[in-house]
């Protein structure tokens, strides 16, 4: 998978946009889901996909080995903080906006009761998240929804193990403290 | 303590630290309380779904790979190299201002040179007086001087840093030697004060440090910006 993986980039590397598609079929889920929850909203999540994936096609010959996945999401989280930068100073004044067309797929086995109360709580999760600061949103994005190591989102965020250790820490604490402000809509096997 | 939770919870905290984190849990109920809320947090977050994009992101084209990197590194060497450029103007201007290599008049050689070329007797003739006169009407030479020398000729002599001729410098040295005018010190520190550098070599030192302030600040910016 690995090998296979490097013979991709090395081909991407001379030029072959078939082995690039394939990489960017492999990692599209993810960098659209770290943007669509550091940006809260799908449309700049998709613009800012395609962006990462432009970016990385031109910067793949100084590529120099290693983990692709946390460059990648290196240049997708860097991308997300130029637009939030440029965004600053624009809040978003109505919850509404932030998540409009947001759809899970539901699953097959899933009750529509439940995938109904899913999507709530995952709408209430997205609102609190945007409410963290870039840094522990963008550490608990990685950590706990898209499931890197610490030594992954080390590499991707350029800090220490440590650092992403006590700020992961803090982003959670100060998710639990949020979400408890609305311990109402949370269902009863999660309430804290 | 509490930092060790999110480790903890993830397990990432080696045996010795978890046991000694797990007895203080069994005795504290703060801390109890503080790791089962995380651990519902963190329950909660790993529950959320994956969204998945409207559409694929794949290209039949891609776009075409610059040479130096694209625009964006373009533009960045070009800076840098714009940078450089005024810091060498910069420090071409102030080597050539030190150096005196362009100047036009040696202060320090327009003394000397006009201090051989003078005789002597010079100095008790009646033109070398006057000055002296007009500055210190009360010194007993006054009454020889007369009126043949204009008094604005001392004038530009108190000003230090500006330009002055040999022929002005002369005119001090002369009178300092009466000993009735300006102090001794006064005319020996002259010479350091007054640059001869042309006006182009000031104007150059004047832009190019104005150039490197204004690219080092851009510099700056985009720096901030890329991190």
């Amino acid at each position: 998978m690995a090998n296979y993986e490097e013979t991709l980039i090395q081909q991407s590397k001379e030029g072959n946009a078939d082995a690039f598609n394939q990489l960017v079929e492999r990692y599209q889920g993810q960098v659209y889901n770290v943007s669509l929850r550091m940006l809260g909203n799908p449309q700049d999540a998709e613009d800012l996909t395609q962006e990462t994936f432009v970016l990385a096609w031109k910067a793949i010959p100084r590529f120099k080995g290693g983990n692709f996945r946390a460059w990648i999401l290196r240049i997708a989280s860097n991308a997300c903080t130029d637009v939030l930068r440029s965004r600053k100073g624009h809040r978003v004044d109505s919850m509404d906006e932030v998540f409009p067309e947001y759809n899970p797929l539901q699953s097959e086995t899933e009750a529509p009761e439940d995938h109904v109360l899913q999507e709530e709580i995952a709408q209430l999760i997205s609102e609190q998240l945007l409410l963290l600061s870039e840094e522990q949103r963008l550490v608990i994005i990685l950590a706990d929804l898209q499931g890197l190591s610490y030594e992954e989102i080390a590499q991707v965020t350029k800090c220490s193990v440590g650092t992403v250790k006590s700020r992961l820490n803090r982003a959670r604490s100060n998710l639990r403290d949020l979400l408890l402000e609305h311990k109402e809509l949370l269902p009863t096997e999660f309430r804290l | 303590m509490r930092d060790l939770f999110s480790p903890y919870l993830d397990g990432r905290l080696d045996p010795v630290k978890r046991d000694r984190m797990l007895y203080h849990i069994e005795i504290c109920p703060a801390c109890r309380e503080e790791l089962s809320t995380l651990e519902e947090t963190v329950k909660l977050l790993r529950s959320i779904p994956a969204a998945f994009p409207a559409r694929s992101f794949t290209s039949d084209v891609w776009p075409r790979r610059s040479a130096f990197f694209g625009k964006y590194r373009l533009r960045e060497a070009g800076l840098r190299i714009a940078t450089a450029a005024a810091a060498m103007v910069l420090f071409a201007s102030l080597a050539i201002g030190f150096t005196g290599v362009f100047d036009e008049s040696s202060p320090a050689q327009g003394i000397t040179a006009d201090n051989h070329q003078k005789p002597m007797t010079d100095l008790s003739s009646p033109a070398a007086e006057t000055p002296v006169g007009e500055i210190t009407p009360t010194s007993p030479s006054s009454t020889e001087g007369g009126d043949i020398a204009p008094p604005e000729a001392t004038q530009p002599n108190t000003s230090p840093g500006l330009f002055i001729g040999s022929d002005q410098t002369g005119a001090i040295q002369k009178s300092t030697e009466t000993g009735e005018s300006a102090p001794p010190e006064a005319t020996q520190h002259t010479p350091e004060l007054i640059s001869g550098s042309p006006s182009w070599i000031r104007w150059m030192q004047i832009v190019g440090g104005a150039m490197v302030a204004v690219l080092i600040s851009i510099n700056i910016v985009a720096w901030r910006r890329r991190r």
